[in-house]
C-alpha cells in the first residue's frame, strides 16, 4: 500500500514538474514574443514591412503593414509603424493616429507599450516625455534596439551631431548590421565635413545591404557633393536598378547630370521618374519642377526657369526656393524675391526653438539670399560678407544642404575674386578643391566677370 | 621514490600538457574550416587587420594585402576576429564570399570577392618554428628522463616546454578562429614565463653560479632565493602594465609589448653572463668544454633573435628577418645535444646506435653517388661516351668499387668522433678480460675485479662475494658492505635468467615475494649498491659482484651492461679455475695427511697376533677410505698365559671415524692395564667413550682363549654375531648376551662375557658389519647368508689366515670393484686339532 502511495506521489511529482516546465516555457514564449498579434500571417507581413522600413522602401513597407492590419486589425505595432511612415496629412495616417491615441495598452509587451506611448508623446510634441520614456526603457533593457534608435533619432532630429554620433556608434557596436544607423552616421559625418568617414559609412551600408536602393542613393549623394559625378551617377543608377520606384534616386541623378553640365540627361532622368506613379509625391512637393528650373537656369535660360516657378512650382515649394529668389531678382520681380525671404524668415523663426540647427541653416540661406541681392545691387563687399556669413551658418548635412553650402562657397569665391582679394580667394578655392574640385571650373551663368548678378534673361 | 623524484612527475605532466596543446594547435590547423588565407595582426584587436596573406589564397587573389583592414565578411559588419570567424564558418569551402576591405594604400573601402579554401598549415617559417619548438621539447624531455632528480634538468625541461609553447603557439599565423585567440594567449603566457625560466636555468647550470664564490656567493644565493618569485613575476607584471597603457598596436612586436621583449633580452643577457661566469670556474676540462659550447650556441642562437626582433621589428615579414632572427635559434638545442653526446653534459651519457649512423652515412654516400651520376650525365650528355653502351656499365662498376671504401673512409672518422669513449671502454674491458683469464691465483683475480671495474666504469666501488654453501661471503670490497649474505633461491634463479646482471631497483617485486631477498637487498641498498652481478659457470655458482652507481648518479647504459656481463662471465671462469686450483691443493694436502694418518693407524694394528697356546689367530682390517674406523688389537687377558683380542668398528667414517677409532683404541689399552676382565673393561670403556660425546659409539668384539683349555671367552658389544665353523663344516652363529649395545651409546652399560667350547679344528670368525654391508655394483648387500655360505665353503683344515683370505676374495668378487662405504675387519681364530676337547658355551 505504502509502495503504491509513494509511486503515485512520484508520478504526480513528475507530471507536476513537466507541467511547470511547460508553463515556464509557454510564459517565456509569451515574454519573448517581440510583437503582439494573434495572427502569424500578420506577424510575417509586419516583419516584411519592418524590413522595408529599414530599407526606406516606403511604398512597400506601407503595403506590407496594411496587409498585416487586414489580417489582424488589432495589431497595434503595425498601426504604429504605418502611422510613422505615412505622410502626416493623409487621411489614413490621421485615422491611425487617432486610433493609437486611444488604443488599449493591455496585453502589449514592454517594447510596444513604450513605442505607443512615445509615439503619443511625439504627437503631442512632448519631447521631454519621449526622452523620459526612452530612458526608462533603456534602464530596463539597455540594449533595446528600438529605444536606443529612438534616443539616437531624437538627437538626430535636433541636429545634435555629437550626441547622435555617439549614440548611433554605440548602437552599431551592439547591432553592427543595423544599416539605418550606418546611414545616419554617414550623414552625420557628412554634416561635419568628414567626407571620407561618411564615404566609409555609406560604403559599409552598401556592403551590408547591397539589395537596398537607399545605400546606393546615399553614397551617390556624397559622391555628388565630392564632385565624383561619374561614380555618383553609377551609384544612383544602381539604386534605380535595385528598385526602380526609388524616386529620390531619379531626382539626385538629374541633379548630378545638371552638375555635369548634361541638362538633357537630367531631363531624361526626371522623365523616368515621372513614369512611376509611386513618385507622384516628388511632383507634388515641387522637387521635380524645381529641378527642371535648375536645368533651365544652368542652360542660361533664366526666363524659362522663372516660367517654371511662376507656373505653380514655387507654390508647391511652399513659397520658398533659392533659385526662384535668384531668377526673380534677375528678372526684376523684387516682390517675389522679398516674399521668399519673408517665408524663410518665418521658417527660421518657427524652427528656432525646437530645431535650432535648422534655424541656423535657414539663417545661412537668408544670408545667401542677401548676398545674391547685394550682387544684384553691385555691392560686392556686402555680398562677400553675406556669403561668408552664410558659409558660417550652413552645414553639409544632406545633399541639398551640402550642395547649397558649396553653391554659396562658389559665390564667395567669385565675389572675393571680383574684389581682388587674392589670398582670401585662394583660401576659398582651396576649401572647394578639398571637397569638390569640379566646382572650381563650374560657372555661375548669371554672374558676370565683375561679380554682379546679370539682369534679365 | 616520490621524494627522490620531487616535482619531476608534475613537470612531466606539465610537459605532456604543453606537448598536447602544441599538438592540438597544429592539428586544429588541419580542421577543414573555410579559410581566406589571411593572417591577422593579433595586437590590433578588435580591429580585423591583415598582417599577412598566404600567396595564392582566396584573399591574395582578391587583392587583399598586408595592412588592409577587413570591415565586413559575408555582408556582415565585423565586431572583431571572433565575429569574423563565426561569419566565415557559415560558408563552405569554395564559396565566393563578399568582403569589405579598407585598403592600407588609399584608405578607401573596397568590396572584394574572396573564394574561401582550406586553411594552410602555415608557411615555411612557421613549420620551422614548430620543428624548433619540438626539438626543444624532446631535448628537454630526454634530459629530464635521464636525470629526473637533478634540479638543473628540471629547470631545463621547463625552459624547453616554454620554448615549445612560444614557438608553436605564439608564432602560429593567427586567423579569425577562437582557437587562435586561445593558442596565441597561451603562447603569450609562455613568452612571459620564458625570461625567468631562462635566467633560472642558466643560473643553476651546470651548477649554481654562486658556488665557489665564497661569502659573496652565499649572499648571492640568499638574494636569489629571496628575489626568485619577484624575478618570475616581473615579466607578467610589466606585460600587464604595458598592456594597460599601450595604445592599440603601437609599441608591440608580434602581439607582445616591446618593453616585454627588452625584459626578455635583459634576462637572457643576465643568464648568459651567469653561464659565462660559471664556465670559467669549472675544474673538469670535459665539463668546461661542454659548457663553453653551450654558451657559444646560446649567444649565437639568441643574440640574432633578439637583435632582429628588437631593432628590426618592422622587417619581421621579410625572409631576411626570418633567416637572421629565427633560424639561428636552432643553435641552442643543437649545441646542447652535441654537448650531451660529446661531453656528457648534465651527467648524461648517450650511446649512439652505430646502425643509425651507418644508415645515415650510407644514405649520405648514396646521395653523393646520385649527385655524381647526375653530374656525370650532365657533363657527358650528348657525347659519344654517354651514348656508349659501356658507359652505364663502367659507371655502375665504378660505384660498386668505390662505394665501400668511401663508406669506410667516412665511417671511420665518424666512429672515432662519436664512439671514442665506447671504444676505450671496450678496449679496457678486453684488457681486463685477458688479465683475468691469465691469472690462476685467486687473489689477483679478486683484486682485478674489485679494483679495475670501478676505475673503468667510473663507479664508486665494487665488491666480491664468494659462495660458501647457502651464503655468499665478502672477500673484497668496502667494509661498509655486509660480510655475509644469504643466497635466496628465488634471487639465484632470477640472476640466472637475467644472465647474471641486474639492477637492485628491478628486484622490488622479487623482494616482496621473498623475505630473504628483501633482507639481502636492504643490506646492499643501504650500502649504496645499485647493481648485482652473478658469477657462475655451467658447473658451479661462484659468487656475486656488487657494484655501486656511477659518480654523478649516472646509470650504467645498455652497452656498458653488455660489456660488463661478458666481463663477469670471463671473471667467473677465472675464479672457478682459481678456486679449483686452490681446492685441489687443499685436497692434495688433506690426502697426504690422510695417508699419514692411515700409516699411523696401520701402525696401531699389531703386526703379529698370539692369543694362547694351541690357538691360531689371524686378523685383517681393510678401511673403505684412506683412514678407517675399524681396528683390532691385543689386550692383556686375565690369564697371564694368554692375550685377548678385540676388534672394533667406530661409527663414522674417514677422519672422524679414524679419530674415534684412535680414541677407542687408546681407551681400551689404557683401561686394560688395570682391568683385564672383559665385562668390566667394556663397562669402563663405555663410560669413557660416552664421555667424548657427539653421539659417537664403538662396536666391539672380544675374544680371549684363556683360563680353560679349549674355551673361548667372548663379548660382543654392537658387533655382528661371530661365526663358528665346526670341523664337520657346519657354520653356526655364536650365542649373544642379552645386552650387547655398542660402547658409548648409553651412559651406563653392562656387558656379559660368554664362554664357548671350541672343538679342535674349528674356526671362529669375528667380523665387522662392513662384511655383510659390502655392496655389489647393483647395490645388493653381501648379507649373512652369503657370509655363512662362504665360511662354510672354506676347505676343511684351513687356518684363520686362509679363512680371512677366502672371505676377502669372496667379498672382492661380490663387490665387483664397486666403491664401498664401510671398513671391513675380520678376526679369525682356530684351535689346533691336537688340543683337548671342550664343552658348549658357559657364562
Amino acid at each position: 500500500m505504502i509502495k503504491r502511495v509513494l509511486l503515485g506521489l512520484f508520478a504526480l511529482g513528475v507530471i507536476g514538474t513537466v507541467a511547470a516546465l511547460c508553463g515556464v516555457w509557454w510564459w517565456q514564449q509569451g515574454q519573448d514574443q517581440e510583437w503582439t498579434t494573434r495572427s502569424p500571417a500578420a506577424l510575417e507581413e509586419f516583419e516584411k514591412g519592418l524590413d522595408n522600413v529599414d530599407k526606406i522602401y516606403v511604398v512597400d513597407a506601407s503595403r506590407h503593414l496594411e496587409r498585416a492590419l487586414e489580417l489582424d486589425p488589432d495589431f497595434v505595432a503595425a498601426k504604429l509603424f504605418l502611422a510613422r511612415i505615412l505622410p502626416g496629412d493623409w487621411d489614413q495616417s490621421r485615422r491611425l493616429r487617432e486610433e493609437l491615441a486611444s488604443v488599449s495598452l493591455e496585453g502589449l509587451n514592454d517594447r510596444e507599450v513604450y513605442l505607443v506611448e512615445s509615439f503619443r508623446a511625439g504627437l503631442e510634441g512632448d519631447t521631454e516625455r519621449v526622452v523620459r520614456l526612452t530612458d526608462e526603457v533603456l534602464a530596463k533593457h539597455p540594449e533595446d534596439r528600438w529605444a536606443m534608435t529612438r534616443r539616437c533619432d531624437l538627437a538626430w532630429a535636433d541636429e545634435d551631431w555629437d550626441t547622435a554620433d555617439a549614440c548611433y556608434s554605440h548602437l552599431l557596436k551592439l547591432h553592427p548590421n543595423f544599416v539605418a544607423a550606418q546611414n545616419r552616421l554617414g550623414y552625420i559625418a557628412m554634416a561635419r565635413g568628414r567626407f571620407d568617414q561618411s564615404e566609409e559609412r555609406f560604403k559599409t551600408y552598401r556592403y551590408i545591404a547591397p539589395d537596398q536602393a537607399n545605400p546606393h542613393d546615399s553614397l551617390g549623394q556624397l559622391l555628388a557633393v565630392r564632385g565624383r559625378y561619374d561614380e555618383a551617377e553609377a551609384s544612383f543608377e544602381e539604386a534605380i536598378r535595385v528598385k526602380d520606384d526609388f524616386c529620390a534616386a531619379y531626382l539626385h541623378l538629374a541633379q548630378v547630370h545638371v552638375d555635369m553640365g548634361r541638362p538633357g540627361e537630367a531631363g531624361k532622368a526626371l522623365d523616368r521618374l515621372s513614369e512611376h506613379g509611386a513618385c507622384q509625391w516628388a511632383h507634388a512637393n515641387g522637387q521635380v519642377c524645381a529641378t527642371r528650373a535648375w536645368i533651365a537656369w544652368t542652360k542660361g535660360d533664366v526666363e524659362g526657369a522663372w516660367r517654371i516657378f511662376d507656373d505653380g512650382c514655387l507654390k508647391r515649394r511652399r513659397g520658398a526656393d533659392l533659385l526662384a529668389h535668384r531668377v526673380a531678382l534677375s528678372l526684376g520681380h523684387g516682390d517675389v524675391a522679398a516674399a521668399i525671404e519673408e517665408k524663410l524668415v518665418e521658417h527660421t523663426a518657427s524652427s528656432r526653438e525646437k530645431k535650432p540647427a535648422t534655424a541656423r541653416f535657414y539663417e545661412g540661406v537668408l544670408a545667401h539670399l542677401a548676398g545674391v541681392r547685394a550682387l544684384k545691387d553691385g555691392d560686392l563687399e556686402a555680398a562677400r560678407a553675406s556669403f561668408a556669413e552664410a558659409d558660417e551658418a550652413m552645414a553639409y548635412w544632406g545633399p541639398e544642404r551640402a550642395g547649397l553650402k558649396l553653391f554659396n562657397l562658389k559665390h564667395l569665391q567669385v565675389t572675393t575674386a571680383a574684389l581682388g582679394l587674392t589670398e582670401e580667394t585662394q583660401a576659398v578655392e582651396e576649401r572647394i578643391r578639398e571637397i569638390n574640385p569640379a566646382l572650381l571650373d563650374w560657372q555661375l551663368t548669371d554672374v558676370g566677370d565683375d561679380g554682379v548678378l546679370a539682369a534679365g534673361g | 621514490m616520490r621524494s627522490s623524484l620531487g616535482p619531476t612527475p608534475f613537470l612531466m605532466a606539465f610537459g605532456l600538457v604543453a606537448l598536447g596543446l602544441a599538438g592540438l594547435s597544429i592539428a586544429d590547423m588541419f580542421v577543414p574550416r573555410p579559410y581566406d588565407g589571411v593572417v591577422l595582426e593579433v595586437s590590433a584587436e578588435p580591429k580585423v587587420m591583415v598582417d599577412e596573406v598566404f600567396p595564392g589564397s582566396g584573399a591574395d587573389r582578391a587583392g587583399i594585402r598586408r595592412g588592409d583592414e577587413i570591415l565586413g565578411i559575408g555582408r556582415q559588419a565585423l565586431r572583431g576576429p571572433a565575429h569574423a570567424a563565426r561569419v566565415l564558418n557559415r560558408f563552405r569551402v569554395g564559396d565566393e564570399v563578399p568582403y569589405l576591405v579598407k585598403s592600407r594604400i588609399d584608405g578607401a573601402l573596397h568590396d572584394r570577392w574572396v573564394r574561401v579554401g582550406l586553411r594552410q598549415v602555415g608557411d615555411g617559417a612557421y613549420l620551422y618554428a614548430c620543428t624548433l619548438g619540438f626539438s626543444f621539447f624532446f631535448l628537454g624531455a630526454f634530459v629530464l628522463v635521464r636525470q629526473p632528480t637533478q634540479r638543473t634538468s628540471r629547470a631545463f625541461f621547463v625552459l624547453c616546454c616554454l620554448f615549445l609553447l612560444f614557438l608553436v603557439c605564439r608564432m602560429r599565423p593567427p586567423s579569425y578562429s577562437g582557437v587562435d585567440s586561445v593558442v596565441l594567449g597561451l603562447g603569450t603566457f609562455a613568452f612571459l614565463l620564458l625570461p625567468p625560466a631562462f635566467l633560472h636555468f642558466y643560473v643553476l647550470f651546470p651548477r649554481p653560479v654562486w658556488e665557489g664564490l665564497g661569502a659573496f656567493g652565499e649572499r648571492l644565493a640568499v638574494s636569489w632565493q629571496r628575489l626568485r618569485w619577484a624575478i618570475f613575476l616581473l615579466p607578467l607584471a610589466l606585460w600587464l602594465a604595458l598592456r594597460s597603457v599601450a595604445e592599440e598596436t603601437a609599441g608591440w612586436i608580434a602581439g607582445v609589448p616591446t618593453g616585454s621583449w627588452w625584459l626578455l633580452a635583459l634576462y637572457m643577457g643576465a643568464g648568459l653572463a651567469a653561464l659565462a661566469t660559471t664556465s670559467r670556474r669549472l675544474a673538469e676540462i670535459r665539463e668546461r668544454r661542454g659548457v663553453f659550447l653551450v654558451l657559444v650556441g646560446s649567444v649565437l642562437g639568441l643574440a640574432p633573435f633578439l637583435i632582429a626582433t628588437l631593432l628590426f621589428a618592422e622587417h619581421r615579414h621579410s625572409p631576411t628577418f626570418f633567416f637572421l632572427g629565427i633560424m639561428p635559434l636552432i643553435l641552442v638545442p643543437v649545441t646542447f645535444t652535441y654537448a650531451i653526446v660529446r661531453f656528457q653534459l648534465l651527467d648524461i651519457r648517450v650511446i649512439l646506435q652505430r646502425s643509425l649512423l651507418y644508415t645515415v652515412t650510407t644514405a649520405l654516400i648514396t646521395g653523393l653517388y646520385a649527385g655524381g651520376i647526375a653530374t656525370f650525365n650532365a657533363l657527358f650528355r650528348g657525347t659519344a661516351l654517354a651514348s656508349s653502351g659501356y658507359f652505364p656499365f663502367v659507371l655502375a662498376l665504378a660505384i660498386v668499387l668505390l662505394f665501400e671504401p668511401l663508406r669506410r673512409g667516412i665511417q671511420k672518422p665518424i666512429d672515432a668522433f662519436f664512439f671514442a669513449g665506447r671504444s676505450k671502454l671496450q678496449e679496457a674491458m678486453m684488457e681486463m678480460g685477458e688479465a683475468l683469464t691469465a691469472q690462476t691465483d685467486l687473489q689477483p683475480v679478486v683484486e682485478e675485479l674489485v679494483g679495475r671495474i670501478p676505475e673503468i666504469l667510473g663507479l664508486r666501488f665494487a665488491a666480491l662475494y664468494l659462495r660458501r654453501g647457502s651464503v655468499v661471503v665478502r672477500v673484497a670490497g668496502p667494509e661498509e658492505l655486509p660480510d655475509e649474505l644469504e643466497v635466496a633461491p628465488a634471487l639465484e634463479r632470477h640472476l640466472e635468467r637475467r644472465s647474471g646482471l641486474t639492477r637492485l631497483d628491478k628486484l622490488g617485486a622479487l623482494a616482496l615475494r621473498s623475505p630473504a631477498v628483501a633482507r639481502s637487498l636492504e643490506c646492499l641498498s643501504s650500502a649504496g649498491v645499485e647493481v648485482l652481478g652473478d658469477l657462475a659457470t655451467p658447473r658451479r655458482a661462484i659468487g656475486w659482484v656488487v657494484l655501486s652507481g656511477k659518480e654523478g648518479q649516472i646509470p650504467l647504459d645498455r652497452e656498458e651492461g653488455v660489456l660488463l656481463q661478458g666481463l663477469l662471465r670471463q671473471a667467473a671462469l677465472a675464479l672457478e679455475t682459481s678456486l679449483l686450483l686452490e681446492e685441489r691443493t687443499q685436497q692434495a694436502e688433506l690426502e697426504r695427511e690422510m695417508e699419514i694418518a692411515a700409516a699411523i693407524q696401520a701402525q696401531l694394528l699389531p703386526d703379529a697376533l698370539e692369543v694362547a697356546a694351541g690357538w691360531d689367530v689371524a686378523a685383517v682390517c681393510r678401511p673403505a677410505q684412506i683412514v678407517g674406523g675399524d681396528f683390532y688389537a691385543q689386550l692383556p687377558a686375565p690369564d697371564s698365559s694368554a692375550r685377548a683380542l678385540v676388534y672394533g668398528d667406530v661409527s663414522g667414517k674417514s677422519v672422524s671415524g679414524a679419530l674415534m677409532m684412535m680414541a677407542a683404541h687408546e681407551a681400551l689399552h689404557a683401561l686394560a692395564l688395570t682391568e683385564s676382565r672383559a665385562g668390566r673393561l667394556f663397562q669402563l670403556a663405555n663410560q669413557r667413550v660416552h664421555s667424548i660425546g657427539r653421539r659417537r659409539f664403538v662396536a666391539l668384539g672380544y675374544f680371549c682363549p684363556c683360563e680353560k683349555p679349549g674355551k673361548l671367552r667372548y663379548v660382543v658389544a654392537g658387533q655382528p654375531p661371530p661365526l663358528l665353523r665346526t670341523p664337520d663344516g657346519e657354520v653356526v652363529e655364536l650365542e649373544l648376551a642379552r645386552h650387547r649395545i655398542p660402547i658409548g651409546a648409553l651412559p651406563d652399560g653392562e656387558y656379559e662375557e660368554l664362554e664357548l667350547d671350541v672343538p679342535p679344528g674349528s674356526l671362529v670368525l669375528g667380523y665387522s658389519d662392513g662384511v655383510t654391508d659390502t655392496r655389489a655394483p647393483d647395490g645388493e648387500f653381501f648379507g649373512f647368508e652369503r657370509l655363512h655360505e662362504v665360511v662354510r665353503s672354506v676347505p676343511l683344515g684351513a687356518g684363520p689366515r686362509e679363512l680371512n683370505e677366502h672371505l676377502l676374495a669372496a667379498l672382492d668378487e661380490f663387490a665387483g670393484g664397486a666403491a664401498q662405504y664401510d671398513d671391513v675387519t675380520l678376526v679369525a681364530l682356530s684351535r689346533d686339532a691336537a688340543s683337548p676337547p671342550s664343552q658348549g658355551v658357559s657364562r
